[in-house]
């Protein structure tokens, strides 16, 4: 595994896409849940910092925000929020929540040349060592910006391990393909690893024949030529959901959360191998 | 990139491209040697049927090497070169001349347009004008030291006798054989994609059309411009011939780098400025220095031409039509610039032009040239220099990440 230096003191996993609505928020909530519902120290950064959704997710409006951190106006510990008492969870659930404010989002965009952005960046490298050392944290997850933007890729390289969320329509597969291309290649020469997660499968019932079906899968990874790590079907009350909340608490017996959970463990078992190697 | 492949491709067009080179450099000196009994008309028949038969086989190369195994063709290409350059040692007198003169521009007709496909076939947007640049650094490197070593084996080749040409001879031998290593490297087979029926649209021919207006006015001007120095000053031209070589190398190497980093445009702008300088200077006062002035920033320009010439047909074309955008690429300006180069100096001066007149006219091409420059489609788009500023970025905050992490 990528960024074996930081094994022993823990794995920073990237959640990535080609374009929005593919359901990485969904999914990289709920697998943080469900890795801090095992028993592991969990840190969920919102670097989705062009289109910020923690915050309307979790229902939340935190004091501070990452994005005064990347300022300099605060310390990664005054934007952390636990969430691990009020979700009853074993282990712990930090989370660190950008703005959705538009002035926030415009600052970010446009307003900061590339010395504020380098030292932004600095903080941010800074800032996870601090979470493995001093919070003792197993897994570090970052929610980037879909595409490539600015801090999507400063997310990516960042992390050790990138997922790549994809929905089963030839325009992601596409767009996919031309990511892994023109980015995750130039990524793996620094030893990060990336795999896909296929979300929003769609099918005729029963479902579960379709997105278990191997054909179409090792299709696929044929064609964009990765290794698929998933595939979840599409739920139709959890997308239109009014309000969606962590299903893989409310609803732990669900198909959706039984696919989170096959997420999580796969990635306990990355982590465990390469510790054993 | 696969470097092997990559090594190929440039052992494949150095042995072709620089034997033309030392060749081309020679062609009239070596046919006087082998035609003395026809004085000048031996080298225009030599030239004639030289360029000839490069122009004959590449247009037909071009339309039929879809259906013809690479491989085989490329091999057939050098083992005729190498045969034909060893017949020039053996056979003398004009008929003899002709044919063998026939046989080498076959040779290379036959061979360059798949050679030249196999750059961009091996190589992207984003690194093709660098590729390229590395291949002529290579070619005019060798071809520097092949240039020295002819005049050290044979000073004065025009006016030694028949078999004292051999030493020159084998030296293009072993210039042609280099192409040989390439195909031992790699199968160099048809590319798979080659074989489909995927067209062009038709503005993409509209788009190397116009590049093809600034190649041949660029053709037109440096053509012209070999007939506006007078042959006292040849000891110039020689030793700046070998200077040439040199710059080319370096300047294609500089140009490519700027081709991929700005666009395809920037080596031409700058090509066609070092040229204008160079016109103005020979316009100007006609001596010896400005002729070795000239002949450097001829070298500046050629190098950033010939970065150009290999970058664009691959830019335009796809893996089925290569051939063609590539042998077209070069026919026209090699066409122009043979039959220019054919004029002697006292046919414009005949016509009671003065140097300084005939440094304007090739002002005015050079000025006509940016027409074309500015209808010219950038083969490499923003989105390509904002993908390399991706790629570059990443690299650069992947190492930031490292430096950090390790600290």
């Amino acid at each position: 595994m990528g960024g074996g230096q930081n094994l022993s003191a823990g794995i920073t996993l990237a959640f990535h896409s080609y374009k929005g609505g593919t359901g990485k928020t969904t999914v990289i909530t709920n697998l943080a849940a469900n890795l801090a519902m095992m028993g592991k120290r969990v840190c969920l950064l919102d670097f989705d910092l062009y289109a910020p959704s923690l915050t309307t997710y979790f229902q939340k409006n935190p004091e501070t925000y990452l994005n005064s951190f990347l300022a300099g106006e605060a310390e990664i510990s005054e934007v952390l929020v636990d969430l691990s008492p009020e979700l009853k969870l074993n282990g712990k659930l930090l989370i660190g929540f950008s703005s959705p404010k538009k002035e926030d989002i415009h600052e970010i965009e446009i307003d900061h040349d590339m010395k504020w952005q380098y030292k932004a960046l600095k903080r941010v490298i800074a800032a996870k060592k601090e979470l493995f050392s001093k919070y003792k944290i197993d897994y570090l997850l970052i929610d980037t910006s879909p595409g490539i933007r600015y801090w999507a890729i400063n997310a990516l390289a960042i992390a050790d391990v990138l997922f790549l969320m994809m929905k089963l329509n030839e325009m992601d597969i596409a767009g996919t393909k031309k990511m892994i291309d023109e980015i995750y290649e130039t990524l793996t020469k620094f030893g990060s690893e990336y795999f896909v997660i296929l979300n929003k499968v769609p099918g005729a019932l029963p479902i579960h024949e379709i997105h278990n079906n191997k054909q179409i899968i090792t299709e696929i990874e044929n064609q964009i030529g990765i290794k698929i790590i998933e595939s979840i079907p599409c739920f139709c009350e959890i997308q239109f959901n009014k309000h969606e909340f962590l299903t893989t608490i409310k609803k732990p017996n669900h198909a959706f959360s039984e696919r989170v959970r096959s997420i999580a463990e796969k990635i306990t078992e990355m982590e465990y191998n390469a510790q054993g190697e | 990139m696969n470097r092997r492949k990559l090594a190929s491709v440039t052992l494949l067009n150095l042995g072709a491209l620089s034997w033309f080179f030392v060749f081309n450099n020679f062609l009239e000196d070596i046919f006087q040697v082998l035609t003395p009994n026809v004085l000048n008309w031996g080298s225009y028949i030599g030239n004639s049927l030289f360029f000839g038969a490069i122009i004959f086989w590449s247009i037909t190369i071009s339309f039929i090497s879809n259906r013809i195994n690479r491989r085989k063709l490329l091999f057939t290409s050098i083992i005729l070169g190498i045969f034909s350059t060893i017949l020039l040692g053996l056979l003398e007198g004009t008929f003899f001349a002709s044919i063998t003169s026939f046989l080498m521009g076959s040779s290379l007709g036959l061979g360059l347009p798949s050679s030249m496909s196999l750059v961009s076939d091996c190589t992207v947007f984003d690194n093709r004008g660098r590729i390229s640049g590395i291949i002529l650094l290579s070619t005019f490197i060798v071809g520097f030291v092949f240039m020295l070593l002819t005049q050290i084996l044979n000073p004065n080749i025009d006016t030694l006798g028949f078999t004292d040409v051999w030493g020159f001879i084998l030296l293009l031998v072993v210039l042609r054989s280099i192409s040989l290593f390439g195909l031992i490297m790699e199968k160099c087979d048809n590319h798979p994609i080659a074989l489909t029926k995927t067209r062009l649209k038709i503005s993409t021919y509209k788009d190397f059309f116009v590049y093809l207006c600034i190649f041949l006015l660029f053709g037109i001007a440096s053509g012209l411009a070999w007939n506006l120095i007078p042959n006292k000053f040849q000891p110039q031209v020689d030793f700046g011939s070998s200077i040439r070589f040199i710059l080319i190398a370096i300047f294609g190497v500089l140009a490519g780098i700027l081709a991929d980093k700005f666009g395809r445009k920037q080596p031409i702008m700058v090509g066609l400025g070092a040229l204008g300088i160079g016109f103005l200077m020979l316009g100007f006062d006609m001596s010896e220095t400005s002729v070795i002035m000239y002949m450097i920033l001829s070298g500046i320009t050629w190098g950033s031409f010939f970065v150009v010439f290999l970058a664009i047909p691959g830019d335009l074309s796809l893996p089925n039509s290569r051939e063609k955008f590539y042998a077209l690429g070069y026919i026209l300006p090699l066409f122009g610039q043979f039959i220019l180069a054919t004029i002697p100096a006292e046919t414009l001066i005949s016509f009671g032009l003065t140097t300084n007149q005939i440094a304007i006219i090739l002002g005015v091409c050079l000025f006509l040239a940016i027409y074309p420059l500015q209808r010219s489609k950038e083969t490499l788009t923003e989105s390509k220099k904002q993908e390399r500023k991706m790629k570059e970025h990443l690299e650069k905050v992947k190492k930031l990440v490292e430096e950090e992490t390790d600290n």
